[in-house]
């Protein structure tokens, strides 16, 4: 969470260059040092507790971030969406070709490491898009335009995104009589 | 006090990266082989031509949907997505369209919002907006950690009678969330005709308002905000539902 304050100044203005990418790998070092954390726990969300999908997502987003350094303008709203879509991808071709595996895995709160069993029921009610804009949000304390900007979204949607989720938690909630 | 999204989150910073994350982004870097083989994905072809396919479906669609709104007039009385967008920026109002994909799913007894999926079709009776506006007031911002920051939607049904079912659905899902006992409610108190207080005292504030085929939703979280976002509500509803 300590790093989203010095995230949103970065949005802003450190590495935002008016004529072109990152000069230096040093610079996408000191991305990395300062954000691969918030990066990788935003995946853990983003997965419902999945370790390995996360581990795997951050290590090939900031892959991707340093080979196209030159391209890219404004480093870490790029490198938290990259790693937003690949966790996508993961999550999306799990459904699709090992539906037994996602199944299991996302079943699995026995293993070591994985998120508390009441916030990972809460999040298996939201959609991953959902789950990133809960993070983003009621986490990371940012405001719904920075979540739409890092998650590659409009504002209205994100809106959309945390109301649904807002109401998910109630209806959990509920359910275990937790809010009666 | 209920568990909320900040409170349960709290946790995720107990948990770390592995300590060889910079390490396994400098192997794939260099290309060397990593100790469990990265899969392929023999599905992307598929995806590709299905992807291709669907962009000529899509563009006959269009096509057709195009014609079609040539002869079949919009049912009338809404401000067009540019009109309402220029409206509520005349009026001081920061406004964003949504993205495409974005559903509403309202029964007699709820109302709930989805998206669209690829790869699934839409809830049976799901409602597709014309379009759908954000709209920000300064006066709504957040005042406490994860805690306000007021949301203004304003969604343009394909019928009036779809804003009105919508509109009284939200309401009626706001005063019925069932309670631990069977057959009892969640307290809840009524703000005013079209704000309940799901959380009160504390104070979480949902607006419902239909006026023609437009739905208003309002999120707020105190008695301050709730007024502010009714009023910017039937403000811009004024002017865009005729």
């Amino acid at each position: 969470m300590e790093c989203f304050g010095g995230l949103v100044a970065l949005i802003g203005s450190a590495f935002e260059s008016e004529v072109g990418g990152i000069a230096s790998e040093a610079e996408v070092e000191m991305v990395f040092r300062s954000h691969a954390g918030q990066v990788w726990r935003a995946l853990l969300v983003m997965s419902a507790g999945r370790r390995e999908i996360a581990d795997e997502a951050t290590a090939e987003a900031f892959v991707r971030l340093f080979d196209h350094r030159v391209g890219v303008r404004d480093p870490v709203p790029w490198v938290f969406r990259t790693a937003f879509r690949l966790c996508a991808a993961e999550l999306r071709r799990e459904r699709v070709l090992d539906p037994q595996e996602a199944a299991h895995a996302a079943a699995d709160i026995s293993r070591p490491g994985v998120l508390p069993s009441l916030l990972t029921d809460a999040l298996r009610e939201l959609s991953p898009d959902q789950r990133v804009a809960v993070f983003l949000r009621y986490y990371a304390d940012l405001s719904v335009l920075e979540v739409a900007r890092l998650s590659g979204s409009t504002p209205a949607t994100v809106g959309v995104r945390l109301h649904r989720a807002r109401r998910a938690l109630r209806v959990a909630l509920e359910e275990e009589g937790r809010y009666a | 006090m209920p568990d909320t999204w900040p409170t349960l989150l709290e946790d995720v910073g107990a948990f770390d990266p592995p300590d060889d994350l910079r390490e396994r982004v400098e192997r794939r870097r260099s290309h060397e082989t990593l100790t469990a083989p990265r899969r392929r994905h023999p599905y992307r072809l598929l995806v590709g031509s299905i992807a291709a396919t669907a962009g000529v479906a899509t563009v006959i669609v269009l096509l057709a949907l195009a014609a079609h709104s040539h002869s079949t007039p919009a049912p009338a009385s809404v401000a067009s997505k540019a009109e309402a967008m220029s409206i509520a920026k005349h009026d001081g109002f920061m406004v964003q369209p949504t993205t495409h994909g974005i559903l509403l799913t309202c029964n007699r007894t709820a109302l709930d919002f989805t998206e669209s999926l690829s790869h699934a079709p839409d809830p049976a009776g799901a409602i597709v907006p014309q379009y759908g506006l954000s709209i920000n007031d300064r006066r709504l911002k957040s005042t406490v950690r994860g805690r306000g920051g007021g949301i203004l939607l304003l969604l343009a049904l394909p019928s009036a009678a779809d804003a009105r079912r919508c509109a009284a659905a939200g309401i009626y899902g706001a005063q019925h969330y069932e309670g631990q006992t069977p057959g009892t409610t969640v307290p809840y108190r009524m703000f005013s005709a079209v704000t309940v207080d799901l959380n009160p005292p504390a104070g979480e504030f949902d607006t419902y308002i239909a006026q023609g085929r437009m739905l208003a939703v309002g999120t707020t979280y105190n008695e301050a905000q709730a007024t502010i976002a009714e009023a910017d509500l039937r403000q811009l509803l004024s002017q865009i539902a005729h």
